[in-house]
């Protein structure tokens, strides 16, 4: 669990606190989007999260060891993935590896083995032994995610992970999330990002100019007003069955050739999907956006900077 | 919890290029004022310095004997060179012999008695000296058993390896035919100047024991004592076991203190320390700590690691006591090239190069955990090529065969 607690950062006495009191919690089990935009204070917060940096005031507790007091037991238990990784360029990346894990006192030959297996799971078979500095960003995430699952932390950290990652990358990286929340570890995933993150995020955080002005669960943000789903599904030969079915679905419903777009939508477009096929209509596209989530989060930032 | 990080460190702080660029530096500087180092700078070591020459005459087997002794200027002993005795007479003779490990020669003629010139030749590399003896100096045609000195001082002084403002005195005598000497005494008594011996003003009775000689050569410490004038004069006497005086030589006090030019291993080291380390090890803490620490800080990759379970405290600590290791290590390998451990592992001029080098490769190897190490066992090996004969000096003689032979080095350090 991953609580922050009335955490200001002030880097120069000449500008404002990067951070001001920011204070909200990661539960085991649950992920957390944390988002703002560029300057908001979001890598701020998670580097004092992490312990690399210090709080001018205010605490972090990693499983109730504050990260300032208790580094070195606190940091036992986060997991961490920067925004732009920066790892040792001229090391060999298992070599690396085996160094960070001696810090959790993993035995050498332990070591070993851990590392060269977690870089297999990561995607890196193969470039174990190839210098950092010849990674692409997309192998230094990924590397780092394997550092970070070194001592299969409780906690994870991850710092606009999706930035910059294909789409194989980013998939890998929604699973692998998916599966640590599932064996009910505490995530805090950033983004500036709504979309983002919208969907697999149980919780979100909202950040501006360094204080956080809403938190908002997935279900509270779904059913907001301005906010709607839109589910586009191409068919074949769009017949009255299928017609008929999509209209049990609620929301308006239009229908122009072989495209259906249903606004306002909610369900699980998987499973509308699997009925379709179960019904033997065959289904040629079908894709699922939400629309009004900027306009959202913009009305946030807006509300937030007039009261200020 | 933490000795692996530090390990690593250290071998990243020494395999850094800057790191080793720098400790090259040294090293090669170092091996640059090895002859200033060397005791053996005032002159090359192997120039011979003294050949004392005795002779004996076997009449009874009909042969003439020549022992030869070869030596530099610390008395250390000169093998290989080349001394060739030519008796000219009725007959001319001819006989050459090759000095041996202990420098010695002993070159033995069968020679009818009778009247002979004796040509005397020595060679090594780029130095020969010959002499040429009439009968009457060189040949006795008398039954003689006791050996004579034909050339050369039997005691003479050579340069004291540990203090080269002072002197020692070097005995190079044989027993009757040529056996190695024993009840053999030398004596020493200082004198003021003038002297003047009128009978048997040297005896053991008024001299001062320095030692028995026991070897066909042997260097003795006369402690001279302090206080005596600069014009005094030191006696010294080999006394056999009836108690006569078969060899003497005097020298001047200023000759045994101060010879040629004085060099002190002190001050040797006291410049190389300033001069040398005192630059050059600072510069290399400067920019190796600053690649081990400010480096990475700067460029943000010390938070990677700070991110560990380890506190601020802990991880300065180990980067220092990894940069101090480092250096401790490069500058044993630089100190090593110059201050050799022990004289008896002074056999050439390389010896403490490869000191220097042992505890540089050496040390790469053990913090070399992670490769195969080729790199290094192929650079130990071919310093152990080079120098096999400080083998047995500075490393471990089992490790010769298991490094440069299949055994991983790494299992070995």
């Amino acid at each position: 669990m991953i609580e922050v607690k009335q955490a200001t950062k002030i880097f120069s006495s000449k500008q404002g606190p990067a951070i001001n009191s920011v204070s909200f919690d990661v539960k085991n089990g649950e992920v957390v989007g944390f988002v703002g935009l560029n300057g908001a204070g979001k890598t701020t917060t998670i580097r004092i999260a992490v312990g690399v940096s210090l709080p001018t005031s205010g605490t972090v507790l990693i499983d109730g060891h504050d990260m300032t007091t208790e580094k070195a037991e606190a940091s036992k238990s986060v997991g961490w993935v920067p925004e732009i990784p920066n790892f040792e360029p001229n090391a060999k990346a298992w070599m690396l590896m085996r160094y960070l894990a001696g810090f959790y006192g993993i035995d050498r030959t332990e070591a070993t083995k851990r590392s060269k297996e977690l870089l297999a799971s990561v995607g890196l078979s193969g470039f174990e032994n190839r210098k950092i500095r010849t990674y692409s960003q997309g192998m230094k995430k990924r590397f780092s995610l394997g550092v970070s699952l070194l001592s299969d932390p409780q906690n994870f950290l991850l710092d606009e992970v999706l930035n910059g990652l294909d789409p194989e990358g980013i998939h890998f990286f929604r699973e692998l999330m998916r599966g640590q929340k599932r064996v009910n570890k505490a995530i805090l995933l950033s983004s500036h990002i709504l979309t983002e993150i919208e969907n697999i995020a149980d919780r979100i955080v909202f950040i501006h100019r360094g204080h956080v002005i809403k938190t908002v669960t997935r279900e509270e943000l779904r059913a907001h007003e301005g906010i709607k789903g839109v589910l586009r599904i191409i068919l074949q030969n769009p017949d009255e069955d299928a017609i008929s079915y999509l209209k049990t679905l609620g929301g308006d419903l239009q229908v122009q050739r072989n495209e259906i777009v249903l606004s306002d939508f909610h369900g699980d477009s998987s499973q509308v999907n699997a009925e379709l096929v179960r019904k033997g209509i065959p289904v040629r596209e079908i894709k699922y956006e939400k629309t009004g989530l900027e306009e959202y989060f913009f009305d946030l930032i807006k509300g937030a900077d007039a009261r200020r | 919890m933490i000795i692996r990080p530090i390990l690593y460190d250290i071998k990243k702080t020494i395999t850094s290029k800057t790191v080793l660029i720098l400790i090259a530096i040294v090293l090669l500087i170092s091996l640059a004022i090895i002859p200033l180092t060397s005791i053996g700078s005032t002159g090359p070591q192997n120039k011979l310095f003294q050949a004392p020459i005795l002779y004996y005459h076997d009449v009874n087997l009909g042969s003439y004997h020549y022992l030869a002794y070869f030596s530099n200027r610390y008395g250390d002993p000169i093998s290989g060179v080349t001394v060739t005795v030519i008796l000219q007479g009725p007959q001319n003779y001819t006989k050459t012999i090759v000095t041996n490990s202990s420098g010695l020669a002993f070159v033995g003629i069968n020679a009818p008695n009778a009247s002979y010139y004796v040509t005397l030749k020595e060679e090594t590399p780029g130095e020969t000296f010959s002499m040429t003896l009439p009968p009457t100096a060189s040949i006795k045609t008398t039954v003689s058993r006791a050996v004579l000195a034909l050339s050369g001082q039997v005691i003479s002084t050579v340069v004291d390896k540990h203090n080269a403002s002072k002197s020692d005195v070097q005995v190079f005598y044989a027993g009757d035919y040529g056996v190695v000497p024993s009840s053999y005494s030398l004596y020493y008594k200082v004198v003021a100047t003038p002297f003047y011996c009128s009978g048997s003003c040297l005896t053991e009775a008024n001299m001062t024991k320095l030692g028995d000689l026991n070897n066909y050569r042997d260097v003795f410490d006369p402690s001279i004592p302090s206080g005596l004038s600069d014009t005094d004069e030191v006696f010294f006497a080999l006394f056999n076991q009836t108690g006569s005086a078969v060899q003497s030589s005097n020298f001047g006090l200023v000759e045994l203190r101060h010879p040629r030019q004085p060099v002190m291993e002190s001050s040797i080291a006291s410049f190389f320390f300033s001069t040398i380390l005192g630059l050059v090890i600072p510069l290399m803490a400067i920019i190796g700590s600053y690649s081990s620490y400010g480096k990475d800080r700067l460029t943000g990759v010390l938070e990677s690691v700070l991110a560990r379970p380890v506190t601020r405290l802990g991880l300065a600590t180990s980067r220092f006591l990894s940069s101090l290791i480092a250096f401790t290590i490069a500058s044993a390998a630089a100190v090593g090239v110059v201050l050799r451990p022990s004289d008896n592992c002074r056999t050439t001029s390389r010896s403490g190069c490869f000191y220097g080098l042992d505890l540089f490769t050496i040390s790469l190897a053990q913090v070399d955990w992670s490769s195969s190490g080729n790199q290094y066992r192929l650079l130990y090996c071919t310093r152990l090529f080079l120098g096999p004969d400080n083998l047995v000096a500075h490393a471990s003689p089992r490790r010769y065969p298991r490094v440069c032979g299949r055994t991983p080095i790494n299992n070995i350090f």
